[in-house]
């Protein structure tokens, strides 16, 4: 992984330490970016390279509009206030979703955002085409028991399919005979379900 | 937050007694006073020697003397003088105390005034800090405003964005980064302190191992790294390293031992 020094780093977005100690204090930089190692000089402070450049871009496209507190929110990992009932979910997700999720866990009428996030996920597969309606549903209630990180592959070797989830593509290697049909990228599908959630 | 239940009552302890805990309307103690159990109330007044064995929910808290919270703490208002001990989280509004405070956990705070001798082992977010006196935080503080005055001690990273210490005694703060960092001398009876000092043999100082920020104005501070846009290294400081991207100002007796432009 790619990292890139506080003092580069700044250089680079022309941002001020106040700006970023202050963004570190809201969680609008997330403190495990912030990676301290002994250097020659002492301690150094370095960041994930692609991750934060990408962040900084965004906040400072944000800061004019937005409040610390609502950036906050928005790039936090699990935004716990989110609870919808049925009747609302309807208007984000489709009726062919809600049947899959009624297989699952017939009896919940009040969705938080993990649930909301599987269906969506769900939702995306049964929209590709790839996957068969069976498929899809093992999918639904492997992310719902699962921890959801990284990214879903879904692997197909003849007629058999395995989902699976994995922290780094860069590292899944798999035989010649299989193939990995999707590759979801659960932190992409997260900001998306956010910012749907949040025009609704 | 808030009592709803039909028929609530107050709690009174006077002269030396215990009670349950439970759903209270006003609770006081005076004398001697425990209370075991979580209580959810809209206000406790201890006088005397009181502790609460539980967690507690209350509108305001007011407390002189010897005070004891063994529990978490989740009120708007605590007032505390005297000598108190919240061994638990601690979520207030605004947080007062004055005497000797300590506190075991976690405080999250918008407001904390404390004078006297406070001590968090846990770490702090607040809105705005004011310490005069002798505060110890074990580890990080984090605010929008912190103004301490006397000694400081912070285990982690001090990181606000302002930061206004008036130094009078030894401190040691391991990080600190904010926008605007000013520390100076506390100059309060400074020619008496000065006296004093020199006969104990004690210097003031803030020993810190780096300061970042944006605009940095640094007395007695003795520190292995000062990076920022503006720096001023005022008397008696010994710096080994100062980075700065716009202008650096150096007092007579500054002492920096690198000096890098970037």
């Amino acid at each position: 992984m790619e990292v890139i020094s506080k003092k580069e780093l700044l250089e680079l977005t022309g941002i001020s330490y106040g700006q970023l100690y202050r963004w570190k204090r809201k969680n609008i930089i997330p403190e495990s970016w912030f990676i301290k190692k002994s250097s020659f000089t002492g301690q150094e402070t370095y960041f994930p390279r692609e991750k934060i450049l990408e962040r900084i871009d965004k906040i400072v496209e944000m800061k004019d509009t937005h409040s610390l507190d609502e950036l906050s929110n928005f790039f936090s990992p699990n935004p716990t206030e989110v609870k919808l009932p049925k009747e609302d979910l309807k208007a984000i997700l489709n009726e062919e979703t809600f049947k899959l999720w009624n297989e699952v866990l017939p009896t919940k009428n009040v969705f938080q955002f993990q649930d909301i996030l599987c269906l969506y996920i769900s939702e995306k597969l049964v929209q590709s085409k790839k996957f068969s309606r069976d498929e899809c549903l093992e999918a639904l209630k492997f992310l719902h028991k699962s921890e959801m990180l990284g990214e879903l592959v879904g692997i197909r070797k003849n007629h058999t399919l395995v989902w699976m989830q994995i922290r780094n593509k860069a590292d899944l290697v798999i035989e010649e005979q299989a193939e990995a049909t999707i590759e979801i990228n659960i932190l992409e599908y997260i900001n998306k379900l956010k910012i749907k959630l949040s025009e609704f | 937050m808030g009592v709803t239940t039909q028929t609530v009552h107050d709690l009174k302890i006077s002269g030396s007694g215990s009670a349950n805990g439970g759903t209270y309307k006003n609770v006081s103690i005076s004398g001697s006073g425990r209370i075991h159990g979580d209580i959810e109330c809209r206000s406790i007044n201890m006088s005397g020697s009181g502790s609460i064995n539980g967690n507690i929910q209350a509108e305001t808290i007011h407390t002189s003397g010897s005070s004891t919270m063994k529990g978490n703490v989740d009120a708007l208002n605590i007032k505390t003088s005297g000598s108190s001990r919240f061994k638990g989280n601690v979520n207030a509004k605004e947080l007062r105390t004055s005497g000797s405070s300590s506190f075991g956990e976690n405080v999250n705070c918008q407001y904390f005034k404390t004078s006297g001798s406070s001590r968090i082992d846990g770490k702090i977010n607040g809105g705005e800090i004011k310490s005069s006196g002798s505060l110890k935080i074990g580890r990080d503080c984090e605010a929008e405003i912190f103004t301490g005055s006397g000694s400081v001690k912070i285990g982690g990273l001090l990181n606000a964005d302002i930061v206004d210490l008036e130094i009078d005694y030894f401190s040691s703060i391991r990080e600190i980064g904010g926008e605007k960092i000013t520390v100076k001398e506390h100059t309060f009876f400074n020619l008496f302190r000065k006296f004093i000092n020199l006969f104990f043999s004690r210097k003031t100082c803030l020993e810190v191992e780096v300061i970042e920020g944006d605009d940095i104005y640094l007395e007695v501070t003795k520190a292995k790294l000062v990076r920022g846009k503006n720096v001023v290294i005022g008397k008696d400081c010994e710096i080994e390293k100062v980075e700065y991207s716009g202008r650096l100002d150096l007092h007579d007796n500054a002492k920096v031992y690198q000096k890098v432009k970037i």
